[in-house]
């Protein structure tokens, strides 16, 4: 676990992600508080595909793969599995955090009643859809054993439903979409079936990727046909 | 700089599948944004059709209302409202329709009825903005067009455009070609390996940067060409003359120092890590920092941040123009690239492990 933490956590990781919130928080203006909800989300998402992309492709980089892959299968699955929690974890965490930084650093029109509330749909939002992305981030990465294949398959939908694209797309399929309450919560409130739908979608994902981790590595195959 | 290495890069690039998947998705912004504004005559209304107003801009068949048009619907529109909304009687709304008519600027008109009927200065703003524009006939759009390009001409409206879409679909292949040119080396045994070679450190980064530059270049100059091409064959359709210039001045000045700027920070970012993956983030993070506006009194407005990578021209076509500070921004910019680009080198000859 300590191993795995230190994986999945290094230095460098907490800084870039700590730099991005900050400075999104920063740089991004927003007039009423359901706002927040349209800009962590998105930002945090697109953090996820590129925070979790390595947690077992690591190992190829650092060329440790060849003794990580005489592992017992459940050893292998249980440590990509405990290196995707502990950063989703810390990915959800920093939502809680920068939830409020955001509403400090913006005008002082954020504080209403409702942030509250809003702050509970933005932590169920975020561990939802940041549980699809990086899921779909390490699932794409351990499929074709190259990280920037999976990374750009991930970024790809990520920009879909981030485009104009996502107008083409039903309702249900856009994971980021929101129904008009024009009573309630300055006019926006998340559609949570999509987002769940998606959620599942994801722990699929994570499952499959016993079978990912199972694989010879496909350079060990190449190197020995060379 | 190291040419052998350079034209290896440069092949490298070339090679890679991803590489044109940036290129695909830059022709397909490009195509899908502007191809709108080079048939301006086909979503404009039926001749004897009822006159829509709105805000929809050029693209969708809108025009700028008249002043006068344009103030006589506002009335007419505050008229039933301090009716219907307000409980005024008629009496009281025809005397303050007389008293607002004989007012001349929207700011007055605005301040007289917060003062005496409890409007909003943003409501009677909104009101304003809705008829601001509206659906034009051909004939209309004809018009405005002959008279907006008579001014102007197409081509140099259109460059305007043109390098707004550019400069942003750019930031994605510069992404994605950096990202292929550092990813070999970015490895902890090639990383040390390649500080053990004699090669300099001035020698690596500036080869490193060039081969991320010129296909990126290259293919801004290609494509610049095509659509300067295509704007001057539909210049004569809306009476406008043809002009070859402007769009290459526009991307010397706001798209070759913002792509080197980038080729530079995203060097320094991973110079700094020892990794590609901190910089896709921050880039993204710089990109929307330099595409963000403001919100002022008047709502959500584009103002150009110090040291933005990103130039947009604000308003539609045919009234954009060059935002205040742009060229000293872009002068700022370059020496700042410079400034960056030194200390990455002595970056990669102190940073010798992972």
């Amino acid at each position: 676990m300590k191993c795995n933490f230190k994986i999945s956590l290094p230095l460098y990781k907490l800084l870039y992600s700590m730099v991005f919130m900050f400075v999104m928080a920063l740089i991004r203006p927003t007039v009423t508080p359901i706002e927040i909800l349209t800009v962590i989300e998105p930002n945090l998402c697109f953090l996820a595909i590129v925070f979790v992309a390595d947690i077992y492709y690591c190992e190829f980089r650092e060329n440790r793969i060849n003794v990580f892959y005489l592992f017992p299968d459940r050893l292998k699955y249980k440590a990509v599995v405990q290196r995707f929690l502990i950063d989703f974890v810390y990915l959800v965490l920093l939502d809680l955090i920068f939830y409020w930084i955001y509403i400090l650093f913006q005008n002082s029109n954020l504080f209403t009643k409702e942030i509250i509330s809003i702050y509970g749909y933005s932590i169920l939002m975020c561990f939802m859809t940041v549980l699809f992305f990086a899921s779909l981030s390490v699932t794409m990465v351990n499929f074709f054993q190259n990280m920037w294949f999976g990374l750009v398959i991930s970024l790809a939908v990520w920009f879909v439903f981030n485009t104009k694209v996502k107008e083409y797309l039903p309702t249900v399929l856009n994971i980021f979409a929101y129904k008009i309450t024009p009573e309630i919560n300055g006019g926006i409130t998340p559609y949570f079936f999509n987002r769940a739908l998606y959620m599942v979608v994801g722990i699929v994902m994570l499952i499959m990727n016993y079978l990912l981790v199972k694989r010879s590595p496909m350079r060990k195959v190449k190197e020995g046909k060379k | 700089m190291n040419i052998y290495m350079l034209k290896k890069e440069i092949k490298y690039l070339l090679k890679n599948p991803i590489f044109y998947l940036g290129i695909i998705i830059v022709i397909c912004t490009l195509v899908l944004t502007l191809k709108p504004y080079l048939n301006l005559y086909e979503n404009v209304r039926e001749e004897n059709s009822k006159i829509v107003y709105g805000d929809e801009g050029i693209i969708s068949g809108y025009i700028p209302t008249e002043i006068n048009e344009q103030r006589k619907q506002v009335f007419n529109r505050i008229y039933e409202s301090l009716i219907e909304d307000f409980d005024v009687s008629e009496e009281e709304a025809t005397d303050a329709l007389n008293k607002i008519k004989k007012m001349h600027t929207q700011e007055e008109i605005a301040e007289y009825l917060h003062e005496n009927y409890g409007i909003s200065e943003r409501g009677v703003d909104n009101v304003f903005e809705s008829y601001m524009e509206k659906h034009a006939t051909k004939k209309e759009m004809q018009e405005y067009l002959r008279e907006t390009f008579s001014k102007s001409t197409f081509p140099e409206s259109f460059s305007f455009k043109y390098i707004d879409y550019l400069g942003i679909s750019l930031i994605y292949l510069s992404i994605i070609t950096f990202v292929l040119i550092f990813m070999r080396d970015m490895k902890k045994d090639i990383f040390s390996l390649l500080h053990t070679k004699p090669i300099s450190g001035v020698s690596y980064i500036m080869t490193k940067l060039l081969a991320g530059l010129i296909p990126i270049c290259v293919f801004a100059l290609i494509m610049t060409g095509i659509f300067d091409g295509i704007a001057n064959m539909v210049a004569p359709k809306y009476g406008s003359e043809m002009e070859l210039v402007s769009i290459w001045v526009k991307l010397a000045l706001f798209i070759l120092p913002n792509i080197f700027m980038i080729g530079v920070f995203f060097i320094f970012i991973t110079v700094i890590f020892k990794s590609i993956l901190p910089t896709i983030p921050m880039l993204l993070v710089y990109a929307t920092y330099s595409n963000m506006g403001k919100i002022t009194e008047s709502g959500y407005k584009y103002i150009p941040n110090p040291l933005s990578i990103v130039v947009r021209f604000p308003n539609d076509l045919g009234n954009n123009y060059i935002p205040t500070w742009t060229i000293i921004n872009q002068s700022i910019l370059i020496i700042l690239a410079i400034c960056l680009l030194g200390i990455s080198i002595k970056l990669w000859k102190r940073r010798r492990i992972i």
